[in-house]
């Protein structure tokens, strides 16, 4: 029983490790290489799990050795275009200038109700709104909207507005978070005038977010933001 | 690229594992039949016999299906009741089936065409 318990603990590490090795992905977000990466490690981290009979090395080994091959294979696929088609194929255009085009439809084996399902996630409700649609990689739906049915952007109306600017968390549950300070280049000394200025202490927040500008949200320990 | 440099060394370090399992098991294998043989010859007791095995037997547990080892300990368990029994199995009998699942070891650490399907 014990050694299941440690099997289980050193098999976590070591997919963890290997996840981390392969690098950030949401599921959604796979090439179809990756995605059948993913689904092997899962297989293969489980049979020594269930089966205590089976060395333990086999599916370490085994994991890493999968690892290694998709780290090989993303760069190779970085680096050269043909290996990034074979391996990951190529987005197809599927409607073109508001026509649908049904061959490529049916060359991704897409019926017209996938489609308009994927337009709606995309909040498009009228097929006539679009202008292009592609079908990308990992199953995700691009679409372009033709002009007239484009939201106004500020762009269009010339508005002359601020740059954004990024807000990070400077206190977390009480503690200075240095790296987004140093980030935002902005000094200790500044933080503490803001928060004298608010009569509060880092102690006192649950979180405090801040920009370049010094525009800052606080949310003080059992309170409401300010 | 920073990625591949970690990944590259543990698949080294894998292949150097498993090269090295290789020769560990394939080795621990030959000594095994030596030591029956031995035992056979009375050069060594069945106490001795069954505590090489068992200090072998751990160190392979690190790369061979566990079941095979298992199944070897109950054989030389039935080796060495010869010592003391009169109605225990036939030597040869026994002596072919560990041999016989030693075989077996060795040729899962091989790199063989059958393997593949």
């Amino acid at each position: 029983m014990i050694s299941t318990v440690l099997r289980t603990v050193i098999l976590y590490l070591v997919v963890t490790v290997a996840i981390r090795l392969m690098g950030k992905r949401q599921i959604g977000d796979m090439q179809p290489n990756e995605l059948v990466i993913t689904l092997l490690i899962s297989e293969i981290a489980a049979i020594p799990l269930q089966d205590t009979e089976q060395p333990m090395f086999i599916g370490v080994a085994a994991i890493f050795v999968l690892v290694f091959l998709e780290i090989v294979i993303s760069i190779l696929a970085m680096k050269s275009f043909c290996m990034r088609k074979l391996l990951n194929g190529k987005s197809i255009v599927v409607i073109k200038n508001g026509i649908i085009d049904q061959q490529a439809m049916r060359n991704v084996r897409m019926t017209v109700v996938d489609l308009i399902e994927q337009l709606r996630a995309q909040n498009v409700f009228n097929l006539a709104d679009v202008a292009f649609a592609v079908l990308e990689v990992n199953g995700n739906l691009s679409v372009l909207l033709k002009k007239d049915a484009q939201p106004v952007t500020v762009k269009d109306v010339e508005l002359n507005l601020p740059d954004d600017a990024l807000p990070l968390p400077v206190i977390s549950d009480g503690k200075i978070i240095y790296e987004s300070l140093r980030a935002l280049e902005i000094s200790t000394q500044k933080l503490n005038k803001i928060l004298k200025h608010k009569c509060t202490t880092p102690k006192q927040i649950f979180l405090m977010t801040l920009d370049r500008d010094g525009n800052h949200t606080i949310i003080k320990k059992g309170g409401a933001s300010k | 690229m920073k990625r591949l440099i970690p990944a590259t060394l543990i698949f080294i370090f894998i292949i150097a594992v498993c090269i090295g399992a290789h020769m560990y098991v394939d080795n621990a294998c030959d000594q095994t039949i030596n030591d029956i043989e031995n035992y056979y010859n009375q050069s060594i007791t069945g106490d001795e016999l069954e505590e090489k095995w068992q200090e072998r037997k751990e160190n392979m547990a690190l790369f061979v299906n566990h079941n095979f080892l298992d199944k070897i300990s109950v054989y030389i368990g039935q080796l060495t009741l010869t010592e003391e029994e009169d109605n225990s199995p036939e030597f040869d009998t026994v002596y072919k089936n560990i041999e016989s699942i030693l075989e077996l070891i060795k040729a899962e650490q091989k790199f063989a065409l059958h393997s593949f399907y």
